[in-house]
């Protein structure tokens, strides 16, 4: 099967796989007597699953019910217990215990179905692991993948544990760097430029940097929601997360909030109506009591900035009130919000 | 085509299909005899007999299908449903689903168990995937069966669901992965089924979750940057109320979600509805099942107030105080659908339990 698989060649393969069963061994469908909601399957799909069915009663692994699975899987990759099956010929039969490479051919051809198959990658990465280093073809497939959807979540995934499997980590920094350049707005770039540099490096070598790569694509563009999280993100770090001596960490991300601070009332001042920047500044302020008021006065600003987002903004105002009782004089002098 | 995929997945099609009836159907019971009938003895064929429920007769069990299974038989609402159940076996089966410090690992085989392992986490299906959709599909069906007090069950599974809170605020599948509404969905939920909530930071949770919602489309996306989809209505309005909740009934804004729910119910009634019936995704995306129950059961979250009061506190919820309790999109009633429970779209009836399911589940444990 090591063909682009296409209209005719499929017809071949099923009637292949067919011929490999004798008309005996079939198990049908098991329908009740009106359907609730019948599927309109087509007739070499009957049949390969009722081959199927048949091979999964008697618990066969064998060359044929190996080859059976790839009939089942071309007409539904979202059967698992196909994968399973093929898994269990691989682990099991002499003639394809070493046939690694094969395989990864085979989830290479097939790929192009495949992108938002979990069998499909579970499958990949046990393969895959298997071969024990990143097969040859790895990157290419992948950027693949990336031009069809570069938010592919199965892709990222799949990303991130080949990155801590092979330790990849530098060279996929480089590549990380150059699709957020490409598309600043994609979130799973961002997110995945996290887990590269929070999960590998310590946070004291690469804070500072990290955060002026953020703030450059918020000055590019204020509205970019990823380049603000992943900037708060690495202020407000999960100090579980971080490598590195925890104290020395939590000193550095207050140094970062003070510089955040300034950072966050320059845009204010020069960018209209940003939401980012103001939410922000709530998280700083509302830390401590001498900067509550600022943040309430903000909540308030919010209120009218992001509308849709009004109640949120409003139960945020009355949290902080609480949590700081002596600033309820505040709410005396007051207008229409209290 | 799609459909074909979900042949290995069928019982979805009767959760999707069972509850949408349920919501619109407005406490009536819409099915009759002889198609639950049917309905059961189609769960019965796609019970495993080494316990769960699999996407289709002969198949190997799987954890979403067996979700999906159990919650329909609450549906169904009829004692006939319930006996079918095997409960021992689905111990059995979940505990073989379950992955603890102690999972040992085999020889290196491709089948092996552990060869993805994450301590506190389950497999979706034996040898197949781990990730917070497993955990939250057995975890409820747990709950159901009254099966979820199990030590080796319940083991590990908050620290699990705590590594997978990323810097976004959200829950990611995995950890380090991107946070996503589904998971996020899934990971406070199972918080919520053990009672540890406290394990996450609910703050920065319910931050990044408000954030989805989007000032122009008005409905929710499901990652930052990411476009609108109705099926979010559910995942994050259901989070929404779960949060509040977890907070002991402070997590609304005088009874109101934090969400517009205004808006979401604009966005689903005037964009969402298709003309040949159902509801979509968004504008000129097709009909399908899995959208119309989902977004419908947004809807019907997005229709009401905090019930927290009631179904917590005071343990009485009573159908004649929903009116009381619903903030209807242009104050317009006719489209009006029965209230879902928050925790795997129970429908919500007389008398209140635990979880506000009805009464009859107690049949069950």
């Amino acid at each position: 099967y090591q063909r682009r698989v296409h209209g005719d060649y499929q017809e071949i393969m099923i009637k292949e796989v067919e011929g490999e069963w004798a008309p005996t061994e079939r198990l049908a469908q098991f329908e009740p007597e009106a359907p609730i909601a019948p599927i309109d399957y087509s007739e070499k799909f009957k049949t390969i699953m009722d081959i199927f069915r048949y091979a999964l009663k008697i618990d066969e692994v064998s060359l044929r019910a190996y080859r059976l699975t790839a009939a089942v899987i071309f007409l539904n990759s979202g059967n698992y217990t196909a994968w399973y099956v093929r898994r269990k010929c691989l682990d099991s039969l002499p003639e394809l215990k070493d046939k690694v490479k094969e395989e990864i051919e085979y989830l290479d051809i097939i790929a192009h179905d495949m992108a938002k198959v979990y069998q499909y990658w579970h499958h990949r990465r046990l393969i895959v692991q298997k071969f024990g280093s990143l097969p040859p073809n790895e990157y290419a497939l992948l950027e693949k993948f990336h031009e069809e959807d570069d938010k592919n979540y199965h892709m990222w995934t799949y990303r991130m544990w080949m990155t801590e499997q092979f330790h990849l980590w530098d060279a996929e920094y480089k590549r990380v760097t150059a699709k957020i350049e490409e598309n600043p707005k994609n979130n799973s770039a961002w997110s995945y430029r996290y887990f590269l540099q929070f999960h590998h490096t310590e946070y004291i070598k690469i804070g500072s940097a990290e955060i002026d790569f953020a703030k450059s694509y918020i000055l590019k563009d204020p509205n970019n929601e990823s380049a603000w999280v992943y900037y708060k993100g690495i202020v407000y770090f999960s100090p579980s997360k971080c490598v590195g001596d925890k104290a020395a960490n939590a000193s550095l991300a207050e140094k970062f909030k003070a510089e955040g601070e300034l950072f966050c009332l320059k845009i204010r001042s020069s960018v209209t109506d940003n939401r980012f920047c103001r939410s922000f500044l709530v998280d700083i302020y509302k830390e401590k009591k001498e900067t509550a008021k600022s943040a309430i006065d903000i909540c308030i600003e919010l209120i009218e900035v992001d509308k849709i987002r009004k109640n949120y903004w409003l139960w945020m105002k009355d949290k902080i009130l609480l949590s700081f009782p002596e600033k309820q004089q505040y709410e005396k002098s007051q207008h229409q919000y209290y | 085509s799609w459909y074909g995929r979900l042949d290995s997945g069928q019982p979805w099609f009767l959760f999707w299909i069972t509850n949408t009836l349920d919501m619109l159907a407005m406490g009536e019971d819409v099915l009759d005899i002889k198609e639950k009938k049917n309905i059961i003895d189609y769960l019965k064929a796609c019970q495993h007999p080494e316990g769960g429920f699999s996407g289709s007769p002969f198949m190997d069990a799987h954890a979403a299908s067996t979700y999906a299974a159990i919650c329909t038989i609450v549906a169904l609402q009829c004692p006939e449903a319930y006996v079918i159940v095997d409960r021992p076996k689905m111990l059995q089966y979940l505990l073989r689903l379950k992955h603890n410090k102690d999972t040992k690992i085999f020889a290196p085989q491709l089948c092996s168990k552990a060869r993805t392992t994450i301590p506190g986490s389950f497999q979706i299906h034996e040898n197949g995937e781990n990730d917070l959709r497993a955990v939250y599909c057995c975890l409820a069906v747990a709950d159901i069966l009254n099966l979820i007090d199990e030590p080796k069950l319940r083991e590990g599974i908050g620290d699990f669901i705590s590594s997978c809170q990323t810097y976004e605020g959200g829950i990611a599948c995995v950890p380090y992965s991107e946070a996503h509404a589904g998971y996020s969905y899934c990971g406070f939920a199972s918080l919520m089924l053990l009672n540890e909530t406290e394990k996450i930071n609910i703050d920065k949770l319910l931050e990044w979750s408000m954030n989805r919602q989007l000032a122009k489309e008005a409905g929710f996306c499901g990652r930052i940057n990411k476009l609108v989809d109705s099926c979010y209505n559910f995942w994050q309005g259901a989070l929404s109320e779960l949060i509040d909740i977890a907070l002991k009934g402070k997590g609304n804004y005088k009874g109101e979600w934090l969400y517009n729910q205004y808006a979401v119910q604009g966005y689903t009634l005037l964009c969402c509805q298709s003309k040949k019936g159902g509801l979509i995704d968004k504008p000129k995306k097709s009909t399908d099942m899995y959208h119309t129950c989902y977004s419908l059961a947004g809807l019907s979250i997005a229709q009401s107030k905090s019930m927290y009061q009631e179904l917590y506190a005071d343990h009485k919820y009573e159908l004649k105080n929903a009116e009381a309790n619903s903030a209807m999109f242009a104050k317009d009633y006719s489209s009006r659908v029965s209230r879902v429970h928050p925790l795997s779209l129970i429908h919500i009836s007389e008398p209140t339990r635990r979880y506000a399911i009805s009464y009859a589940v107690f049949c069950l444990k």
